[in-house]
C-alpha cells in the first residue's frame, strides 16, 4: 500500500502540522508551494489550518513534545533545529501575532 | 541485497556500493573520483531491465507503459509519434530526455508528457543526471535541473532564479529509464496517487505526497534499478549535517569563509525496502493537479505501520 507521511495516527498531537509542513516545505515540493501555504493560512474558517495552528502554536510553546526527529525527517528543514522551523514557520505564515495558546497564555 | 559482483581487487572486503550504479550509461560523463568507497568501479555490472520480466503480479513494465496515457497523470496528451518526435528534437538542450533517446515509444511518451507537464521529476530524478551530478547535489545544493554551469556551481535553483537550490539529506535517482518510466506509469493507478490527482482543485492546496514501496511498482528486484548519496551526519545528526550544508552553501555564493565544515556524501548502499515518493502540484491550467516530481527514498526513511 502506499502512504501519506505521515500516516494517520490519532494518537499524534501534531500529525497535521507535520503532514502540512512536510506538503508545502519539504525540498521536493514544487517552488510555488509555500507562498500556497501562505495564502491558505490566512483562511480564518479552514478546519484544516485551524488545527494546523493550534498544533504550531502548542509545538513553538514546547517543542520537547514532538515525537523524535519526526519534524525534520519528514520536512527536511535547513534551519537547524525543529524549534527554529517552527518559528520561521510562524513568522512567514502568522506575521507579528503572538504566538499563543487556545487559553491565552503567551509564548513570546 | 542485489547480487552485485564484488570488487576483484579486494575480494574479501565486504561490498559497500550495494545496488549502485557507477555511472550512467554515457561513460564520458563517469568521474571516477566519486566511485563508490573511493573504490575502482572493474567488476561492476550495470543490470538489464527487462521490460518483459514480471513485475511480481504478473503484470510487466510492457504492460503498465502501453496503458499509459498522459491524461491520467494530468498531463497534455501526447502521441507515440509526437513523443519521438520531441524526444529527437529537444534531447541536446533538454538533456534529462536524452536516457529515452534509444527507448520504445511508450517510454518516451512518459518522458515527453513528463516534459512537457511542470513537474521536475525527470530533471532531477531520472537518468540524466550522473553519479557525480547527484552527490554534488547532496553536498553543496548543485541543480541538475540548472543548464547554466556557473549558475549551478553558484548553487542556484534552476526554477526559482537567484534562489538556492534546496535538497533534502539525500539525493536520489531512477537511473534506468525503462524503470523510471513504469514507476511512473504505473504509480498513478495506484489508488492512494489516483485519490490525489483526481481530488477536487483548490488553487492554494496540494494533496498531501504519497509513497509506495519500490517493490510494489517496479517488482522484487526494482530496488537495483535505483541509486543515490546521502549527506554524511554531522556530529551524529543529519538535521545538523543539512543546517551545515545550507551555512558552508550560502558562504560559498557570498564568496565568505565557510565556519561550517565541507560537506560530505557517501552512496547508499542499497534500495531494497526503500519507497518511491509523489509530490503534487497544480497543473499549467490550473484546473487540477500533476505529479510535482518522484523520486526513490532509501529504505531507512521508516514510516509508521510500513
Amino acid at each position: 500500500m502506499g502512504q501519506e507521511f505521515p500516516p494517520t495516527d490519532p494518537d499524534s498531537q501534531f500529525a497535521t502540522l507535520i503532514r502540512i509542513a512536510r506538503t508545502y516545505c519539504h525540498p521536493e515540493a514544487d517552488e510555488e508551494a509555500y507562498d500556497a501555504l501562505k495564502r491558505l493560512a490566512q483562511r480564518r474558517e479552514d478546519q484544516e489550518m485551524s488545527t494546523f495552528k493550534n498544533e504550531l502554536r502548542r509545538a513553538i510553546q514546547d517543542p520537547a513534545q514532538l515525537p523524535g526527529n519526526e519534524l525534520f525527517r519528514a520536512v527536511q528543514y535547513d534551519d537547524g533545529s525543529a524549534e527554529k522551523f517552527l518559528r520561521r514557520l510562524w513568522r512567514d505564515l502568522y506575521g507579528d501575532e503572538p504566538v499563543e495558546s487556545g487559553d491565552g497564555e503567551q509564548s513570546e | 541485497m542485489a547480487d552485485v559482483p564484488r570488487d576483484p581487487d579486494r575480494p574479501d572486503e565486504p561490498d559497500r556500493r550495494g545496488d549502485m550504479p557507477p555511472h550512467g550509461r554515457d561513460e564520458d560523463r563517469w568521474d571516477p573520483v566519486v566511485s563508490a568507497d573511493g573504490r575502482t568501479l572493474s567488476g561492476f555490472e550495470l543490470p538489464e531491465y527487462d521490460m518483459d520480466r514480471d513485475l511480481g503480479d504478473g503484470t510487466t513494465s510492457r504492460d503498465w507503459l502501453g496503458r499509459f496515457t498522459p491524461d491520467r497523470a494530468n498531463l497534455p496528451e501526447v502521441s507515440l509519434d509526437e513523443a519521438r518526435d520531441h524526444i529527437a528534437e529537444y534531447a541536446d538542450e533538454r538533456p534529462w530526455l536524452a536516457p529515452a533517446r534509444d527507448r520504445e515509444p511508450e517510454v518516451q511518451r512518459v518522458f515527453t508528457a513528463l516534459d512537457v507537464g511542470q513537474g521536475h521529476a525527470l530533471e532531477r530524478h531520472d537518468g540524466y543526471p550522473t553519479e557525480p551530478m547527484v552527490e554534488r547535489r547532496a553536498t553543496f545544493l548543485e541543480d541538475p535541473a540548472q543548464l547554466d554551469e556557473a549558475k549551478r556551481e553558484r548553487s542556484e535553483d534552476a526554477f526559482h532564479p537567484g534562489r538556492t537550490h534546496r535538497c533534502g539529506e539525500y539525493a536520489t535517482r531512477i537511473w534506468e529509464p525503462d524503470a523510471f518510466a513504469t514507476a511512473f506509469a504505473r504509480g498513478i493507478e495506484h489508488p492512494d496517487v489516483r485519490r490525489a490527482l483526481d481530488r477536487p482543485f483548490d488553487p492554494d492546496r496540494r494533496p498531501p505526497d504519497v509513497a509506495i514501496p519500490v517493490v510494489d511498482l517496479l517488482g522484487p528486484d526494482g530496488h537495483r534499478f535505483c541509486a543515490g548519496y546521502r549527506l554524511e551526519p554531522v556530529g551524529g545528526s543529519a538535521e545538523a549535517a543539512v543546517d551545515c550544508r545550507a551555512h558552508w552553501v550560502d558562504a560559498q555564493r557570498r564568496g565568505q569563509e565557510p565556519d561550517a565544515p565541507e560537506p560530505k556524501a557517501a552512496p547508499i548502499d542499497s534500495f531494497e525496502g526503500g519507497r518511491i515518493a509523489f509530490f503534487f502540484r497544480p497543473t499549467r491550467s490550473r484546473d487540477g493537479y500533476e505529479v510535482a516530481t518522484m523520486y526513490v527514498e532509501p529504505p531507512d526513511q521508516p514510516r509508521k505501520g510500513a
